[in-house]
């Protein structure tokens, strides 16, 4: 597994990111709620539409980020690989085999 | 050795969200299955466990005061007892807090996290297994490990009161395969110091790679625990040199922002963060934080500040935002001279106090404090010489020095017994000339930055390394100024004398012009030529003490005669400062010099003093050296809260010379006749310009604090107390 650093982001950006990557995490682990909590099937069934209608806005939203950022930093990429941005450092990396 | 090594020791894993988030803490259970010794929650129960019905109330709360609640994120922390005896219901209150975030929308959908502290016994049953599976991205747990097993099982008892190290030993590599940037609390009593260096190394030996080690704020402290304390850590800190560990381990007694003197801001803070969390018992309390719940404390009842029924009490909370440092500390611990990261809690404070505030600080560890800022410089110190790389302690030293605070202590360094005078001193009465040495500099030069005080040099010719140049403050003779260098440097002062002719003038931003008696009618001519030049002017009288009636008049002459100069350079848009005309328009309290509290003079003979005039006037009234440190007695005769007249008056301009007062009066806490004349006058000559100002609308208001009704302020003490 190679780890390239192809660029870096703004802190605007990279609080952009951070806030639908956060997002889809609460909303994976929020449908894993829905088996355990008590509420009635109909409502049950209403909240897991609303979590997972979302959830496909959010991944819209999270492609949509790294299209204009590839767009506007021009980053290389490769068949196989894969982006990845370090949160910390605002670094993004291209990751492959 | 590569400068670009990164240094982890010292460094701790930073709370997520920094201060942007609210902590709530959901107190699920007073129970406990182990029974520390050293615990802190002495009312541990079997009783006290929170229902659902509670915690969802709390909740619905919580979500639906956004104005109260409206941190940019939350951790969402439970805690015991043992939190994960309650794993159901921390489940089940979890499920609802994510539900109810995403049915409210509430932004802390995007940023929260679920918190634990654990003492890691019950972490790898299948519920909690099962809980972090189900939460994976959302969990931070600590699990406490105390050290090798010896320490640990001294402590962290079963309550049989056997040891729990084997059990909890034997999850620590699951723990870390899921969170392996975990880093773990060791909380070090008297019995257990003796273990602390094996400890640690223990503890990074399991591949905890960062210990948030702390000692306990209790009055268990005995004589000598600061030896062995102190003894232990240089150990430690030899073994970490010796293995080269610097760049792998951390463990915070090696902090390197431990043990410097407090800068104004720092007196605002609050060392923990009481009142900005929330915590929450089994009854539906709310607290200032879990410490201060009943079964936290020992001598008080719990300090509610409000409850789940009624809401936050905002009254309540007052006295938690309003907490600083300076308004719960004493003198010795506002001027301490290592200071920063000596820590406190603000609910053992409470528990422990006269009466029953938080207004009062628990000092029990400041011994072991000042032992760990003597082991952590040693560790610094150490590294810098094995490695030849400047520490990460002596880079924060200069950071400090950089950022210019009010709070700022000096060494003030006079290179030669023949130095430049600046202040209200002569150098004439040694015989000889004594130079320091480049030996003696260098010392200094460390002795300063170890302690954090910025260097002040008079007429320095020596290179500095180029680090500490930028923090040095110069002190230069013009003459010799001009004769060396072309332009004037950022942080350099010339001085001029009032009684030669001023011919080269730098273009800068500071200067003194250093008055005699003799020559107190040439104040305004050498100004004129000085303001041109300067935004800033220091009149510094070099000989009040031989100074009478008439001479107070000339001056006051020549300060009235300046009054147009300034108000001319007003009128420009580019105010000049006269120290003795202008400070008043902004000062809200005496303008102190610090000498021997916050400025200290390192003599060319190796001697520390209050002030250069001490050692002009007397080498032998030194208050210490480099390899001693400095020790004032009767310390708190130099504060200004002890001067008696000086603490009611509102000259604030007056420069307050303890030499002078010591001189004139045999006190140094009591200022003569000559200086109280000499600053009244100041002041009546800056009110009377703040009041031209004001009426050419070039200055809002006259400071009201200048009075006219005495000449000598002494006389007005005088009065008061019926003569």
């Amino acid at each position: 597994m190679v780890k390239e650093k192809i660029g870096h982001v703004t802190e605007v950006e990279k609080s952009e990111i951070l806030i639908i990557h956060e997002r889809i995490m609460a909303l994976d682990e929020l449908l894993l709620t829905l088996d355990d909590f008590k509420v009635n099937n109909g409502e049950n069934s209403v909240l897991q539409k609303k979590i997972v209608d979302d959830i496909n806005k959010t991944k819209s939203l999270y492609k949509e980020w790294w299209d204009n950022a590839t767009k506007k930093y021009g980053w290389k990429c490769r068949d196989s690989g894969r982006w990845y941005i370090d949160f910390k450092s605002n670094d993004i990396f291209l990751i492959y085999n | 050795m590569g400068d670009s090594l990164e240094i982890k020791m010292g460094n701790l894993v930073q709370q997520w969200g920094g201060a942007s988030v609210k902590t709530i803490t959901f107190c699920v259970t007073e129970d406990c299955n182990l029974a520390c010794r050293y615990c802190y929650m002495t009312g541990k129960n079997n009783k006290g466990k929170m229902s659902f019905q509670i915690a969802k109330q709390a909740i619905d709360y919580i979500l639906k005061e956004r104005s109260l609640f409206n941190e940019k994120g939350v951790i969402w922390d439970f805690i015991g007892g043992e939190p994960f005896l309650e794993i159901e219901l921390i489940d089940q209150i979890s499920d609802y807090i994510k539900q109810q975030m995403f049915l409210l929308d509430h932004p802390w959908f995007n940023k929260y996290r679920f918190s634990f502290s654990t003492n890691g016994i019950l972490y790898n049953t299948s519920k909690v297994q099962n809980y972090i599976k189900k939460n994976r991205g959302h969990i931070s747990i600590g699990i406490s490990i105390d050290g090798n097993k010896t320490k640990h099982d001294l402590q962290r008892i079963k309550k049989d009161g056997t040891g729990t190290y084997d059990d909890v030993i034997k999850n620590i590599s699951l723990w870390l395969e899921q969170f392996p940037n975990a880093q773990t609390k060791a909380t070090f009593s008297h019995e257990d110091l003796p273990f602390l260096k094996e400890s640690i190394i223990s503890i990074w030996q399991l591949g905890i790679k960062n210990v948030a080690a702390n000692i306990v704020y209790e009055d268990v402290w005995k004589d000598n625990d600061d030896v062995i304390f102190e003894r232990q850590l240089m150990d430690l800190a030899d073994y970490i040199i010796e293995n080269e560990l610097w760049d792998k381990y951390s463990v915070r007694f090696f902090d390197y922002h431990i043990g410097f003197p407090l800068l104004i801001e720092d007196l605002e803070r609050n060392y923990c963060g009481s009142g900005r969390m929330l915590a929450i018992d089994h009854n539906g309390n709310f607290f200032p934080c879990i410490r201060f719940l009943d079964f936290s404390l020992n001598s008080r009842r719990g300090r509610t500040i409000g409850n789940i029924f009624d809401g936050i009490n905002e009254d309540k909370l007052r006295p938690f935002y309003a907490l600083n440092l300076k308004d719960q500390s004493d003198d010795r611990c506002i001027k301490c001279g290592v200071a920063t990261g000596c820590g406190w809690c603000t609910g053992f404070n409470y528990d422990y106090a006269d009466t029953d505030t938080i207004f009062q600080r628990v000092t029990n560890i400041c011994k072991m404090h000042q032992a760990n800022v003597r082991a952590n410089k040693y560790f610094w110190n150490k590294f810098s010489r094995v490695t030849g790389m400047d520490s990460p302690r002596k880079t924060y030293s200069i950071q400090r020095m950089e950022m210019g605070s009010k709070g700022q202590r000096y060494l003030l360094f006079i290179t030669s017994s023949k130095a430049i005078e600046f202040c209200n001193y002569t150098n004439g009465q040694l015989a000889e000339e004594i130079v320091m040495s480049e030996k003696l500099l260098k010392s200094g030069l460390n002795f300063a930055i170890d302690k954090g005080y910025r260097p002040i040099i008079l007429n320095n010719q020596n290179k500095i390394e180029s680090t500490l140049n930028n923090i040095c403050i110069n002190i230069f003779d013009n003459n010799l100024y001009a004769s060396i260098r072309e332009d004037q440097e950022t942080n350099t002062i010339l001085v001029y004398k009032n009684s030669s002719n001023i011919n080269k003038v730098f273009a800068n931003s500071n200067n003194i012009l250093l008055v005699n008696k003799d020559d107190i009618c040439k104040i305004f001519s050498n100004i004129n030529i000085l303001h041109k030049s300067y935004s800033r002017i220091n009149i510094i009288i070099q000989d009040l003490q031989k100074w009478n009636y008439d001479d107070v008049e000339n001056y006051k002459t020549q300060l009235e005669n300046l009054i147009p100069i300034v108000m001319k350079t007003y009128e420009a848009g580019k105010p000049i400062e006269i120290n003795v005309l202008t400070d008043l328009i902004y000062l809200d309290a005496i303008e102190d010099c610090g000498a021997g509290e916050t400025t200290f003079t390192l003599a060319p003979n190796g001697n520390i003093y209050i002030c250069p005039a001490f050692y002009f006037d007397d080498p032998n009234s030194y208050i210490g050296d480099l390899e001693c440190g400095i020790t004032v007695k009767n310390y708190k005769l130099l504060s200004l809260k002890n001067t008696i007249t000086c603490n009611q008056c509102s000259n604030y301009n007056c420069k307050r010379c303890k030499y002078l007062n010591k001189k004139l009066t045999n006190e140094i806490n009591i200022s003569s006749k000559i200086q109280c004349l000499v600053s009244s006058a100041e002041s009546e000559v800056s009110k009377n310009l703040q009041g031209l100002l004001c009426s050419k609308n070039l200055l809002h208001t006259v400071d009201k604090t200048l009075s006219k009704e005495y000449k000598d302020p002494f006389e007005r003490f005088l009065d008061k107390r019926g003569r």
